[in-house]
C-alpha cells in the first residue's frame, strides 16, 4: 500500500503534467485565492492546503450530496485510486445517477485528480483527459488527507430487517486461509517462476498445473461455501499485493510487506485492498482474462461491506435480504434479473469475505442463513490505526523425527507463515497444517539470509516439545554443507606489496580473510577503511580488460605491463605461455612456445579464444609465428621441390610472360614484381618460347 | 619474519580489485574437483590458490548453476 505522503508526490506529478491555465482555474476553486502567485508557488499551497485539515473541511462542506459521497466510497475503501466505472456504478447504487458531473466537479474542485501516463502533453481541461478514453479506462485518485476527513458521510444505506439466530454460537473464520494459500504461491513460485502470456494470461502448463494444485485447491478448514478457480485467484491476488513482482513475462517471488510482520488484521486489510485490482477474476465466471469490459466486482465488494456495516453492531440479517438489495440497486444487475440465491453470491459471501474474516455466519431457526459484520470488518472501515492485538500461542509447532512440522492454526499468525515458508515447505493445508523440513526448501531459506540459529530459534519458540535430535543434525549438516563452497560474485582483493602489510592490514581488521601470502578478501568494499590504505592502482573486473601486453617482433615473445595487468591476465598468461626469468620491474616477459600453446590447447583452449584473448589484451592479431606453434599434430604438410626463378628486366615483361599463353602455362607462380617461379622441367620448353620470340635467356645455374 | 606493522598510522600501499567473481573451496581437494568439472573449467579463469578460483567476468550465474547440477550448495555472497 502507497503510503499517504507518497499520494501527494503522486500530487505534485499529477500537477505538473497540468496546463498552466488549468492549475490556476483549480487553485482559485480550492485556495479561493486572488492573488496571482508564480506557478511554482501554487502548486506548492495547492499541496499544503490538501494537507490543511480546516480548509479541506471548508471545501468538502461546499460540495453536493453526490460528491461527497464519492469522495466518502474512496476514503472507506482504504484504497485511493479508482477507476471511474467502479465509482460510477457505486454512485448508481446509493441512487445517483448523474453520470460524469461528480467525477467532473471534483477535479475542478481540486479534490479528484486524474491518474495518466505522462507523455509529455499538458492536460488543458479535464474534457480533455474524459474525451481520451471510456470510464472503463479511466482512472482517478484522491489523497488520503482529503478522504479521511468525510469517512462518517451518510452514504444512505438502508437499515435490513433483523433476523434472530437459532443458537447463540457464532461462525467467524480464522482469517488465515488466504494468508496460508498466498504463502504455498510464495514458495512454489521461488521454485518454478511463472510465465505470462502478453494478454497476463498463464501459458497452458503453468494453468494446467496451478488449476489441478491439491494444496491451493484444498478444502476450507471451516467451509462455508466453495468458490472458483481458487489457486488462480491466490496467484492474482499475491501479484495484487506485492508478494509476487512481474520480471518481463515472468512472474518471479517480491518482498513480503511489513504487513505480514504487523499482524493478521494489518495483512487482511492489505490483501481487501488489493482485492480490487483483481482484474482477472470474478466470483460469478472465475478466472477469466478477455472481457468484453471490466468486470463489475470492485464496486461490489465495496458497497456489501459498506451495506453490513450500516446495521448495528449485534444486528443479524438475512443473507437473502443483502444480496436482494444489491440485486434491486446494482446497476449492472438493474432489477435483479437473476433473482436472489445465486451461487455467486454464496461463493462472495462464503468464499471470500468469510475466509478473509469480514463477516460472521449464523442461521436463522428455518436453516436460513444469517450474517453480520465481523470484528475485522468494522476495524477496517473505522480507520483505527491499532488493531485488536489477537490472542497469542507461542507453542504451535510440533517438529517431528520424520521431518514434518505440524503446525496448529490456533497459533499461526501472518508472521510465523511467513518465516515458516522461507525454510520448510508446505505439504498440506487444513485444521492442522503440514510443513516439510528438506534440504533444498532450508537452502533457499539459508539463501535468502536466514541463519541456521534462526531456524533453530524458530523451530524451538514456537515449538511444542524439543527439537528431535535427528532433525537438529540434519539442519546442521545442511548448513555445513553450504559453507563448503562460497561463491562471491562482487568480491574486492587487496593485493598487499609484502606478505607484512597483509599481516598488518588483518591486525587493523582491514581485511576479512587471507586469500594467499600477499592478497585479501573484503566481501563488502563500502567496509575498507581507505583512509589506512594507499591505492597503487585499482582494477575494475566488471569493465572492459586493459590492454597491457605488447607482442616483440619474432612474433612469440610478449611483455605484460604490471602496472596495467590484473589477476586474470596473469592466469591467462601462465596458461597460454611460459614466463621468462629476465622480467623487469613492472614487466613481465612470457614467450609462447609450441609445448605451453599444445599444452592449453589440449586443457581446453580453442584457436579461436585464443586469438579473441590476445587481440582483447594487446589489441593485435595472434603473430603467424604464434599460429604456426599452436597448429595441431600433422596437420600441415610442408613441399621441398627444386625449383629456378626467372628475373625479366622489367615488369611488364612478366606481365607478358604470365599472360601470353605459349609461355603462361610453363610459369608456376610469381614471386615478385620481375621474378618468377619455374619448375626445372620446363625450363626448355620455356627457352624455346623465348627465343621463339627471338629473344634470350641467360642460365646462371 | 618480516615485522607487522600495526601502527594505524602508517598507510598501507595496496593494488584494488574491484568486483571480482571468486569461488571459495573449503579445501584444496574440493577446488580440483571442481575444476575437472569440464563445463565448470571452461567458466573459471584459474586457480588464484589452492583454494580460490577466480570466475570470468559476467560468468557467476552459470557457475552456481553447474555447481548445483553437481549437487552442491553453493552459499552465494552478493556484494553491493
Amino acid at each position: 500500500m502507497i503510503a499517504p505522503d507518497n499520494w501527494l508526490d503522486r500530487l505534485d506529478a499529477t500537477l505538473a503534467g497540468y496546463d498552466e491555465v488549468l492549475i490556476r482555474q483549480v487553485a482559485a476553486r480550492l485556495l479561493k485565492s486572488r492573488g496571482h502567485w508564480p506557478i511554482e508557488d501554487l502548486t506548492q499551497r495547492l499541496r499544503l492546503a490538501i494537507e490543511n485539515a480546516p480548509v479541506v473541511d471548508r471545501r468538502l462542506r461546499e460540495l453536493s450530496p453526490v460528491c461527497r459521497k464519492l469522495l466518502a466510497l474512496i476514503g472507506l475503501s482504504r484504497q485511493p485510486c479508482w477507476k471511474v466505472t467502479h465509482l460510477l456504478s457505486m454512485l448508481a447504487a446509493l441512487g445517483h445517477s448523474d453520470g460524469l458531473l461528480p467525477i467532473q466537479t471534483l477535479f475542478e474542485e481540486g479534490l479528484l485528480y486524474p491518474l495518466r501516463k505522462q507523455n509529455g502533453k499538458s492536460l488543458v481541461s479535464f474534457q480533455q483527459f474524459l474525451a481520451s478514453g471510456t470510464a472503463d479506462s479511466w482512472q482517478v485518485f484522491v489523497p488520503p488527507q482529503i478522504t479521511q476527513r468525510i469517512l462518517g458521510e451518510d452514504l444512505g444505506l438502508p437499515e435490513l430487517p433483523a433476523a434472530a439466530p437459532a443458537r447463540a454460537e457464532v461462525r467467524e473464520a480464522d482469517g488465515l486461509e488466504w494468508p496460508l494459500r498466498l504463502a504455498v504461491v510464495w514458495q512454489q513460485v521461488g521454485e518454478t517462476p511463472l510465465r505470462q502470456t502478453l494478454q497476463r494470461d498463464f501459458f497452458k502448463r503453468d494453468l494446467q498445473r496451478l488449476q489441478a494444485d491439491s494444496m491451493l485447491n484444498a478444502a476450507f478448514a471451516d467451509s462455508l461455501g466453495n468458490m472458483p478457480d481458487v489457486p488462480l485467484l491466490c496467484v492474482a491476488w499475491a501479484k495484487a499485493a506485492g508478494i509476487l513482482g512481474e520480471d518481463g513475462a515472468e512472474l518471479r517471488v517480491g518482498r513480503p510487506s511489513l504487513a505480514w510482520e504487523q499482524g493478521l488484521f494489518p495483512l487482511l486489510r492489505e490483501l481487501w485492498s488489493a482485492l480490487p485490482a483483481l482484474e482477472n477474476w470474478d466470483p460469478i465466471y472465475g478466472w477469466q482474462v478477455e472481457r468484453d469490459a471490466a468486470h463489475v466486482f470492485p464496486s461490489v465488494y465495496l458497497l456489501l461491506l459498506l451495506l453490513l456495516a450500516r446495521q448495528t453492531d449485534s444486528r443479524w440479517v438475512l443473507a437473502e435480504d443483502v444480496e436482494t438489495w444489491l440485486l434491486d440497486h446494482h446497476p449492472f444487475w438493474a432489477g435483479g434479473k437473476n433473482g436472489a440465491g445465486t451461487e455467486w453470491f454464496a461463493a462472495l459471501m462464503y468464499g471470500l469475505f468469510y475466509q478473509l474474516q469480514l463477516i460472521q455466519h449464523a442461521t436463522e431457526k428455518n436453516g436460513q442463513p444469517l450474517i453480520r459484520l465481523s470484528p475485522f470488518g468494522r476495524w477496517l472501515l473505522s480507520g483505527d490505526k491499532a488493531p485488536p492485538q489477537p490472542r497469542e500461542y507461542q507453542q504451535t509447532l510440533m517438529v517431528q523425527a520424520n521431518f514434518e512440522i505440524l503446525a496448529f492454526r490456533q497459533g499461526l499468525t501472518p508472521a510465523l507463515i511467513a518465516n515458516l515458508s522461507r525454510f520448510a515447505r508446505w505439504k498440506s493445508l487444513g485444521t492442522a497444517c503440514v510443513l516439510e523440513l528438506r534440504a533444498e526448501q532450508v537452502y533457499r531459506g539459508l539463501e535468502s539470509g536466514l541463519h541456521l540459529e534462526d531456524i533453530r530459534r524458530l523451530l524451538q519458540q514456537h515449538g511444542m516439545r524439543e527439537l528431535p535430535e535427528n532433525v537438529a543434525e540434519a539442519l546442521r549438516t545442511w548448513s555445513n554443507k553450504r559453507d563448503r563452497i562460497v561463491v562471491y560474485d562482487n568480491a574486492t582483493l587487496l593485493e598487499f606489496a609484502s606478505a607484512a602489510d597483509l599481516d598488518a592490514a588483518l591486525a587493523r581488521g582491514l581485511v576479512e580473510l587471507k586469500l594467499s601470502d600477499r592478497m585479501g578478501l573484503v566481501g563488502d568494499e563500502s567496509a575498507v577503511d581507505f583512509r589506512q590504505l594507499r591505492l597503487t592502482s585499482t582494477r575494475d573486473y566488471g569493465a572492459k580488460a586493459e590492454q597491457c601486453l605488447q607482442l616483440a617482433g619474432d612474433g612469440v615473445t610478449f611483455t605484460v605491463d604490471r602496472s596495467r595487468s590484473d589477476l586474470l591476465l596473469d592466469l591467462e598468461t601462465a596458461r597460454v605461455a611460459e614466463l621468462l626469468p629476465n622480467s623487469a620491474e613492472n614487466q613481465s616477459s612470457y614467450r609462447f612456445t609450441h609445448e605451453s600453446l599444445q599444452k592449453a590447447l589440449a586443457n581446453g583452449l580453442t584457436l579461436q579464444s585464443l586469438e579473441e584473448w590476445f587481440k582483447e589484451r594487446s589489441g593485435q592479431p595472434l603473430s603467424a609465428a604464434a599460429r604456426l606453434l599452436a597448429l595441431p599434430e600433422k596437420r600441415a604438410t610442408f613441399l621441398l621441390q627444386r625449383c629456378l626463378v626467372l628475373t625479366t628486366p622489367t615488369s611488364e615483361l612478366a606481365d607478358g610472360l604470365m599472360q601470353f599463353p605459349a609461355t603462361q602455362q610453363l610459369i608456376r607462380e610469381r614471386l615478385g614484381p620481375v621474378s618468377l617461379l619455374v619448375a626445372e622441367e620446363s625450363i626448355s620448353a620455356l627457352q624455346q618460347q623465348v627465343e621463339l620470340l627471338q629473344q634470350c635467356l641467360e642460365r646462371h645455374v | 619474519m618480516a615485522r607487522v606493522n600495526n601502527n594505524p598510522g602508517t598507510r598501507l600501499a595496496v593494488k584494488l580489485h574491484r568486483r571480482v567473481c571468486l569461488v571459495l573451496t573449503e579445501d584444496a581437494v574440493l577446488a580440483e574437483e571442481l575444476l575437472a568439472r569440464k563445463k565448470l573449467a571452461a567458466d573459471i579463469a584459474g586457480r588464484l590458490t589452492d583454494r580460490a578460483l577466480l570466475v570470468r567476468p559476467s560468468r557467476v550465474a552459470a557457475v552456481v548453476d553447474e555447481l548445483q547440477k553437481m549437487g552442491h550448495t553453493p552459499r552465494v555472497v552478493s556484494g553491493e
